[in-house]
């Protein structure tokens, strides 16, 4: 005969045997296409960075360890490459992203959240751009460059002779211009959210004691969203040097354009006209950049969340 | 006393309008320039044919309303995208678009969902870590992973094949933080009653627990979505024979001699808007709202 407390002991492990088959039911498949699609991905891709191939007996090809790739990737960093410039225009993304969106955004976001007039007009206007397609906004600012466009028609009137600008090696500044006009929106929906979830009590203490409207941004609210600031500055870095924004549909990567991640997408895929597949040197060129930015980013981090903490 | 105070008070209220109306000029200003790329398309895409464009091009008046404008080409365009890669048309693109998206933007939201739930509502030290690697992965930046991406999506035979939809399936998914916050934000407590009531872990996830969190998380379904409509590199990389509108619009983009009507074009560019722009007028309180994180913290 059982007693009571066998009987409970074996509740419970059922119980808890029923817990984790049903943990694992949830978690199997999503943790085996991580398995295959991010961890195998990513350890085959390391191996591929040393690697090259070359023609074998018979028509097969085979491969061979080699350090070629980073040697490739070296020389293109310092004879002022591909690579050199596409950090250049990298880093002038992030910067950009940086010292004038991020900004502005927190500003935007705040004039929403103090409910200016029209506000949920610009609000919506200043988010279109982020679920219009990317590739439709291109196109209609190029358009705005092309031959008879209204970019034409103003140099026109002003007797000034046209170029497109898009196709001289200044177009890396209409491509700025183009991720700081249509780039506002993502970041302002979510500072006004985490804008919205400050206790109101706070707001009016700091009314009572004279705050004015920059000294409430500044004192109050900024510090008051600083996880979501420093959450966005950390995840910002990192989404800046893995996306290819723009590129691919206003020029291809032609006229000093590249980014890394854009000429990543290139390499790898081989979907960009101007550049030849190559995922051994795609790989090795990722290994790099993440050997670069991987102290950036736990360097960032610790001093935002250290920031957090005061 | 009082008065002092009282001046205080009115120049500062004074001095705070004043920056809320140039704040309203500038908002006002960056609406209208964000608006008249759209209005520049509308006007291309009204311009009766080629012919016109042409002439206006000439003219340095593409950005002028037409002598006499037409809504035809928002007609023709359905066999005039034809053109772009010469297969597949508009309707045929606009499928690709809703199959595809609609597919991989469940996958993605909904195993997102489901792993975060099990994170939030499940903790033990197993949960804990992959909580943890999901902080890893989203901080520190791993590149490069695209060529062997590409070589594995070869070898599996999912290159231009529907299957690859699948892919979509993942452990932190692209809004993985805001499910998580949004799990966190619905008490345990709900479950353990359900639990009392006999319950078992199905019916407190489906029955009791999700309807609670889905007015929340629906709303990152429509941005997956949004997302995923838009996606024309993967297509350009991986779904050449299943193209979308997003990848047609940038195939266009791309065509160095296209012979086509022009402003049946950009009439297709603008229909192709029509999906997501409706999709996120009805969902457009929501999204603004709702979505917020404070921090990868716990």
């Amino acid at each position: 005969m059982e007693t009571t407390s066998g009987v409970k002991l074996k509740t419970k492990n059922v119980a808890k045997r029923q817990e984790r088959l049903f943990v694992f039911s949830l978690l199997g498949i999503p943790i085996l296409f991580f398995l295959v699609f991010w961890l195998y991905v990513n350890l085959d891709s390391l191996a591929l960075a040393f690697q090259r191939e070359k023609i074998a007996a018979g028509d097969g090809k085979q491969l061979y360890f080699t350090f070629a790739n980073f040697e490739k990737v070296f020389t293109q960093f310092v004879k002022n490459g591909e690579l050199l410039i596409a950090l250049k225009n990298t880093l002038l993304f992030y910067s950009v992203a940086l010292f004038i969106v991020l900004p502005i955004s927190i500003l935007m976001a705040y004039f929403v959240y103090k409910k200016i007039a029209g506000y949920r007009f610009f609000r919506t206007i200043a988010y279109l751009p982020n679920i219009i397609c990317s590739s439709a906004l291109v196109v209609l600012f190029k358009y705005t460059f092309m031959v008879g466009g209204p970019y034409q028609a103003i140099l026109h009137s002003l007797g000034k002779a046209y170029k497109n600008p898009l196709m001289t090696d200044g177009a890396i500044k209409y491509l700025l211009i183009y991720s700081v006009i249509f780039g506002f929106g993502g970041n302002m929906v979510v500072f006004g959210g985490a804008m919205n979830s400050i206790s109101q009590d706070v707001l009016e203490a700091g009314k009572i004691d004279g705050c004015n409207w920059f000294q409430e941004l500044i004192r109050l609210i900024i510090p008051m969203i600083w996880p979501t600031i420093s959450t966005i500055l950390v995840l910002s870095f990192a989404s800046i040097l893995s996306s290819t924004g723009p590129i691919l549909a206003m020029t291809g990567g032609d006229y000093n354009t590249a980014t890394l991640s854009f000429l990543l997408y290139g390499y790898a895929t081989g979907a960009v006209k101007s550049i030849s597949q190559d995922i051994y040197y795609a790989s090795a060129i990722g290994l790099t950049m993440t050997a670069i930015t991987f102290p950036i980013v736990l360097v960032l981090r610790k001093v935002l969340y250290r920031e957090d903490k005061e | 006393m009082k008065k002092i105070v009282k001046y205080d008070k009115e120049r500062s209220s004074v001095s705070q309008k004043a920056v809320f109306i140039v704040a309203f000029v500038l908002f006002a200003l960056y609406s209208a320039l964000v608006l008249y790329f759209f209005v520049y398309g509308l006007l291309i895409a009204i311009k009766p044919n080629q012919d016109a464009f042409l002439d206006d091009q000439m003219t340095y008046r593409l950005f002028s309303f037409p002598s006499n404008p037409t809504l035809k080409n928002f007609i023709s365009t359905f066999t005039e995208w034809k053109a772009i890669d010469g297969e597949n048309g508009f309707i045929a693109m606009l499928w690709n678009s809703i199959w595809r998206t609609t597919i991989s933007a469940f996958l993605n939201w909904f195993s997102t969902a489901i792993v975060c739930y099990v994170l939030v509502h499940y903790k033990s030290k197993f949960t804990h870590f992959l909580y943890t690697v999901g902080i890893l992965i989203a901080m520190l930046p791993v590149y490069g992973s695209q060529g062997a991406q590409y070589r594995l999506f070869s070898r599996l035979h999912l290159i231009d094949n529907p299957a690859i939809s699948l892919v979509s399936i993942t452990l932190y998914g692209t809004y993985f933080f805001y499910m998580y916050a949004f799990w966190k934000g619905i008490s345990h407590s709900y479950a353990e009653a359900a639990s009392i009531d006999g319950a078992n872990h199905y019916q407190i996830l489906f029955k009791v627990m999700l309807p609670q969190v889905l007015p929340s998380i629906i709303s990152l379904f429509v941005m997956q979505f949004i997302t995923a409509w838009n996606d024309y590199e993967s297509t350009a990389a991986y779904m050449k024979k299943y193209p979308n509108l997003a990848y047609g619009t940038y195939a266009f983009s791309v065509m160095s001699a296209y012979a086509g009507n022009i402003p049946a074009y950009f009439a297709g560019v603008l229909l192709a808007l029509v999906p997501v722009l409706a999709l996120f007028v009805a969902f457009q309180n929501t999204i603004m709202e709702k979505v917020y994180f404070g921090g990868l913290k716990e």
